[in-house]
């Protein structure tokens, strides 16, 4: 990522399968004034080259010509790295060393002019050769000792063994210290030292004369000797990746290296001059000064992401992506080319470049959906937009109509109940049929219950659904508690191949005879609800065959419930009224609601005109709030505790870390109580919170009875839905204010409160909300008014109330699931 | 060849598949090749090798911190300042974000996020999830290379050549903080708690386990002993957890005294005045990183922001070409270029960028961005109907965007319908409580309503 790019003009590909590394690039002034290349590579050939770099009229510098390549030469060892020096006595010419695992030679290279225009001949004989007794990995050369006329050799092994050689001779070698794997080494002629990167991440350096003392002169090593002592060490930390020494115009040098993750300069005595973060990962780098006074150091940086970077001292100077990624980066002095890169890539492509000051423009591909036909996107956009239009605006009807006509869904429940279930009570069997009509792509089907009755297979899922499928689920009860409704609701969820996400609903009753069975009549009930028809009574064997096996035409039918013995229904029917009554409240619930679907279906219109069952329900109402905050109190008990617990288990952790050790017996103690204490309250909380649901359960079935009352008494027909949804134990007084607030608000200041959700704290408050709201939705034991007075404003509200009412249902619930943990199926 | 040097020559082109290969050839014929193992090592870890100062990611809070935050801190020593103090409203992810219009800047085009795609191809990733892959393959092939609850710790601690590189392993292939710490421990005591490294290392350990007082304390030990960037950094990243902005600046002085114009701890210093609401402070750092380093597309992409808050879309939209030009090709990026091009009048260009911010954008979060931005185009073009399906599409995308859900309800409002502009301000309120917009508006409803009455 640059703006610029660097400018390749001269560049070879090596073609043969060989590898490259970091030290198989030279640049080096053998036998001519500009700078040639030699590389040697892993697979043994050694190639010096010489970029012509002739300028051509057009001011373009010519490209590769056969006659840049001075000599190939194939050598049967691998070529590791390759050097150049005054390595023969006697002689100050330049020549070129190579290493091999095995041997370390040398090489001169003998120019002989032709007489015709063949140009030149070139030939590298071998001026002499050492054998190495330990694979080498690298070599630095220099004058060591201070001799600064000839250049000796200096070759690592692969296991840190130095091997001095004096140009045709061996001098000595010794091990260096702390050593596991070898890391680039280079010579320090001002302070005559070498400098190499431990194994424990540190640069070290190390003076010749150390070396020399601590060596052995015999080339039979014996991996002991004497310990060197370094002359300084600086700690890195990180791996080294390559390392270079410089020194500038003023003779002062600068030891760089390059890390994984920072470049640092440093001074001959090991002092760091800066240090550069690198917030990418280098591959290579080269370090050079200028002549021109400057205190400075550059040096190019090659990323992984083929960018080169180029810093004088820490400031980027320039920045230019490189076509390649090379494993060796290094400058050359080139006739008309000053300061040219050479760059030479793992695979043997030698690239020699400038770097260019023209930025390369980033180009983007176009986009796809370029052209565009206004007059027909903007007929496209009305038609669509008048779709929208018609969808906003019939917000009410989000349901799906179309839903139904591409999944059918049936329910069906067998009346039969059969008993192969192992426990007490019978069971119901309820099938879902679908019938796709086109292909959907996943389908859920779940059916959901009122607590204490259950499913055996609560959910199932579909892909790919083409044809019919019958879920199949089994209904029965799960514990003896009484049950607030005999509806099971399904719930068919369905995506279509398109992505079009769909809900179905359908819902259906349960046979009562799953709850009750019939049993003696009995006589004095405590509680009695008279239902009113506008017809004459159909017979109680019309409405309950199942109950009554002999056609009697008896107009009294005594029922149990089948989870709890003791309670009794009877229903009896008189004149045009029945009359429904038990000794308990909690199971007419089902059977009223039941009672009543069935007059519907039969066509007959359903009141009930007696006081509804407020104080009873207020009764049930404490009870419920009695046992909540009985739960909340437990609840708070053991986040108490629980709190003490991490306390103490902290506490006991810093006794640990303490330096003076104390005993720690008191802590333990301490852990332990609490310990028992927390699971005393857990197991207290747990079968309190059983209590609990017990209560709401039987909260619930007169919540479902007061609804069902509601309904049939005189109440406008578009309060009943969100009125059912009110009648719910937990967010009742939320609700209840919402309703006041908005539908039921006789004043627009009213309106215009935003009912939040609280936690109930008094119960009279909420006594007092029921009573308004009952009172202002006209129960008729409410003071009578005309009713159409107030009926009109309702209507005219109604028409926003989808989003509200949603929304004041749906927020509250999220909420109250978060306060409690009890897990509520009444929502 | 000598097959060693083949694995180091491997090591060395970052071929570490091969390189370990090799050594696992190496270390069949004899398996008790130390320096053969290390590389190995080496190599496994330079796999999945992540630097840990890049990516953010806090470890959740254990149950045993012990290190609570003052709630309620004197002004400007806390970065959990009023969101009213600042100049800018800000997103959940903190990032300065206006709350009529904004670029993309959560994501920060072409900073950090982008460095990270682009320079380190391993670190999109979280850390864990490479490293569990990693060695997961490893293990089927032929049992893990390194049985950690079979090693010696205090043997290798006292080895200084394999104990750095034993520890990365432990630390980034393992992802075993435990062990690592263990081994860091034993190294420094076995140091003479004199090396440097493996304080900080320590307090890598600490930082990783919730302990980020240790961790600081380890931090501070070693910068007595060595000054290095990296240190500093941690210690910036450590006090910024503990929510001492104060402190961490205190540091970034210290580290630019040892390190004058360095680029990672400007940044820092310049990320903490954003943080802090000081955003010409934070500018002056940004030029001072671009000086230094003119490459850096985190630093000229907030100078760019900076210009575009000042209400100057012109100098920004040309800090934005600059890093267009430099090669970065993002949603983000784009969708900026289009706002600067909106707010600067250049209305052509203005669809055009936006048209490729949202081809380019891939994350739900960008794409509802840019649709929301879109819905300012139509404002500003007057098509309300177009602003409103705008809004939508951004609300279908990312249901929770309250910014999106406020402007929704302006415009129904604007169109006659109070009451489902009261719901909706709800529910900008609800999806960001702190979002100041949604309360005023409701209140105004509120108030007008009861004028009225």
């Amino acid at each position: 990522m640059s703006l610029f790019k660097s400018r390749p003009f001269w560049s070879i590909i090596c073609d043969v399968d060989e590898k490259f590394d970091q030290n198989c690039l030279e640049i080096s002034k053998v036998n001519d004034e500009t700078d040639r290349i030699i590389i040697g590579s892993h697979a043994g050939i050694l190639r010096i080259y010489q970029p012509s770099t002739e300028v051509k009229e057009d001011s373009v510098i010519s490209e590769f010509q056969p006659s840049d390549l001075l000599i190939e030469k194939i050598f049967p060892d691998p070529i590791l790295q390759i050097s150049t020096g005054r390595l023969v006595s006697g002689s100050t010419q330049l020549y070129v060393a190579v290493l091999y695992p095995k041997s370390v030679a040398v090489y001169g290279l003998v120019t002989k002019e032709g007489s015709t225009e063949h140009g030149t001949q070139n030939s590298l004989p071998l001026i002499y050769e050492h054998k190495l007794k330990r694979s080498a990995s690298n070599f630095c050369l220099g004058s060591f000792g201070g001799v600064l006329t000839r250049d000796f050799i200096c070759v690592q092994s692969l296991d840190g063994l130095l091997t001095f050689f004096e140009q045709e001779s061996f001098a000595f070698c010794c091990f260096l210290p702390e050593f596991l794997l070898p890391a680039p080494l280079i010579y320090v002629q001002k302070s005559d030292s070498f400098v190499t990167a431990s194994s424990s991440w540190c640069l070290t350096s190390f003076r010749y004369k150390h070396l020399s003392e601590a060596g052995h002169n015999s080339n039979d090593d014996d991996g002991t000797g004497t310990r060197v002592k370094s002359t300084w060490s600086y700690n890195m930390g990180e791996e080294l990746i390559d390392l270079q020494y410089t020194i500038d115009f003023n003779n002062i040098g600068y030891i760089v290296a390059l890390g994984t993750r920072n470049l640092y300069c440093l001074s001959e005595n090991g002092i760091a001059k800066f240090i550069k973060r690198l917030d990418y990962t280098p591959i290579c780098f080269f370090a050079y000064t200028l002549g021109d006074g400057e205190n400075a150091v550059w040096s190019c940086v090659v990323s992984e992401t083929t960018t080169l970077l180029i810093y004088m001292n820490t400031t980027l100077k320039w920045a230019a992506q490189l076509s390649n990624l090379p494993v060796a980066i290094k400058r050359a002095f080139f006739k008309n080319v000053q300061g040219a890169l050479v760059l030479l890539t793992e695979d043997g492509r030698l690239i020699c470049s400038y770097l260019g000051t023209e930025p390369h423009l980033f180009s983007t591909t176009p986009l796809a959906h370029q052209e565009l036909d206004y007059e027909e996107a903007e007929a496209e956009l009305l038609s669509l937009s008048k779709i929208i239009r018609n969808y906003y605006s019939s917000d009410t009807k989000l349901v799906n109509a179309t839903a139904e006509k591409e999944l059918q869904v049936f329910v069906s429940i067998n009346p039969h109940l059969n008993s192969d279930m192992p426990d007490l009570y019978q069971s119901c069997q309820v099938l879902v049929t679908l019938m796709p009509n086109i292909i959907l792509e996943e389908v859920q089907v779940s059916t959901t219950v009122s607590k204490p009755i259950k499913c055996t297979n609560e959910i199932a899922f579909y892909k790919n659904l083409t044809q019919k499928t019958v879920f199949e689920t089994k209904i029965y009860i799960e514990e003896p508690l009484p049950c607030p409704s005999l509806k099971v609701e399904v719930i068919v969820s369905c995506i279509s191949n398109l992505g079009v996400p769909k809900v179905i609903r359908k819902t259906a009753e349960l046979p009562l005879k799953l709850l009750l069975s019939s049993s003696e009549t009995i006589k004095d009930h405590k509680h009695k609800i008279v239902l009113n028809v506008d017809k004459e009574v159909f017979s109680l064997s019309q409405l309950f065959p199942e109950f009554l096996y002999e056609s009697s035409t008896t107009n009294k039918i005594g029922l149990k419930s089948n989870t709890d013995f003791e309670r009794t229904v009877s229903v009896a029917a008189r004149g045009n009224q029945y009359q429904i009554s038990s000794d308990c409240l909690t199971i007419l619930s089902a059977i009223i609601l039941n009672l009543a679907g069935k007059l519907k279906k039969q066509g007959c219109s359903v009141s009930y005109n007696n006081s509804l069952l407020i104080s009873e329900l207020f009764l049930f109402v404490k009870e419920h709030f009695d046992q909540l905050q009985v739960v909340k109190t437990l609840q708070t008990n053991l986040s108490l505790l629980s709190g003490q617990f991490r306390a103490i288990q902290k506490r006991l952790i810093s006794k640990f870390k303490d330096k003076n050790p104390t005993p720690l017996s008191n802590m333990e103690m301490l852990l332990e109580e609490t310990y028992v204490r927390i699971i005393n309250c857990g197991t207290q909380l747990e079968s309190e919170l059983k209590t609990l649901s017990k209560t709401q359960i039987t909260l619930s079935c007169l919540l479902h009875l007061i609804s069902t009352l509601i309904g049939l008494t005189d109440v406008d027909k578009n309060v009943l839905p969100i009125l059912d949804t009110v009648f719910c134990p937990y967010v009742l007084k939320t609700s209840l204010c919402y309703l006041l607030h908005t539908i039921l608000s006789r004043s627009e200041g009213e309106k215009i409160k935003i009912t939040t959700f609280e936690e109930v704290k008094d119960v009279k408050e909420l006594e007092l909300h029921v009573r308004l709201v009952l009172d202002r939705i006209k129960v008729p034991n409410a003071i009578s008014e005309n009713p159409k007075e107030n009926v009109e404003p309702v209507i005219e509200d109604h028409k926003l109330m989808p989003v509200g009412s949603t929304f004041a249902e749906y927020r509250p619930k999220v909420a109250s699931a978060k306060k409690r943990v009890i897990p509520s199926n009444y929502e | 060849m000598e097959p060693f040097y083949l694995a180091l020559s491997y090591y060395r082109r970052r071929n570490f598949d091969k390189c370990a290969e090799t050594c696992t050839e190496i270390l069949d014929k004899q398996p008790l090749d130390q320096a053969a193992w290390c590389l190995k090592m080496k190599a496994l870890t330079k796999r999945v090798y992540i630097d840990d100062l890049d990516s953010e990611e806090v470890i959740a809070g254990d149950f045993l911190d012990n290190d609570t935050v003052a709630s309620a801190p004197r002004p400007g020593t806390s970065m959990k300042v009023e969101e009213m103090l600042k100049s800018r409203p800000r997103s959940t992810t903190g990032r300065p974000i206006s709350g009529i219009n904004r670029p993309g800047t959560q994501a920060r085009p072409g900073s950090s996020i982008e460095r990270l795609k682009t320079a380190r191809p391993l670190t999109g990733q979280s850390v864990r999830a490479i490293r569990l892959g990693t060695a997961a393959i490893y293990s089927q092939r032929d049992g893990p290379f390194i049985q950690v609850s079979r090693l010696n710790l205090t043997k290798y601690a006292k080895q200084p050549c394999l104990s750095k590189p034993l520890f990365e392993y432990l630390f980034y292939h393992e992802g075993d903080v435990r062990n690592a710490m263990e081994l860091a421990v034993q190294a420094t005591q076995a140091n003479h708690f004199e090396d440097w490294w493996w304080k900080v290392q320590l307090a890598k350990c600490y930082n990783a386990l919730n302990l980020i007082r240790d961790s600081e304390q380890q931090l501070r030990s070693a910068l007595k002993q060595h000054n290095h960037i990296e240190t500093y950094i941690r210690l910036i990243r450590i006090y910024l957890r503990l929510d001492q902005p104060l402190s961490a600046l205190e540091v970034c002085k210290a580290g630019l005294t040892a390190f004058p114009n360095d680029v990672s701890i400007s940044t820092e210093v310049a990320r903490l005045y954003e943080e802090l609401g000081d955003a010409t402070m934070s500018v002056k750092h940004y030029r001072n990183i671009v000086i230094e380093d003119a490459m850096n597309t985190e630093a000229i992409a907030c100078i760019g922001v900076y210009h575009f808050y000042n209400n100057q879309p012109e100098l920004a939209l040309r800090y934005y070409r600059r890093v267009l030009a430099m090669g970065v090709h993002s949603a983000e990026l784009y969708n900026n270029l289009g706002l600067c091009c909106l707010y600067s009048q250049q209305l052509d260009l203005t669809m055009a960028c936006l048209q490729r911010a949202l081809d380019l954008a891939i994350s739900n979060q960008i794409k509802a961005e840019v649709w929301y931005n879109l819905s300012h185009v139509a404002i500003a073009a007057g098509d309300v109907e177009l602003a409103m399906q705008c809004l939508s599409i951004c609300l279908v995308i990312d249901p929770t965007h309250a910014p999106a859900f406020n402007n929704i309800a302006i415009l129904q409002y604007k169109s006659g319908r109070a009451n489902l502009a009261k719901a909706y301000f709800t529910t900008a309120k609800n999806l960001q409580e702190n979002m100041l917009e949604p309360q005023k508006n409701l209140e105004y409803l509120q108030n007008k309503y009861l004028t009225v009455e």
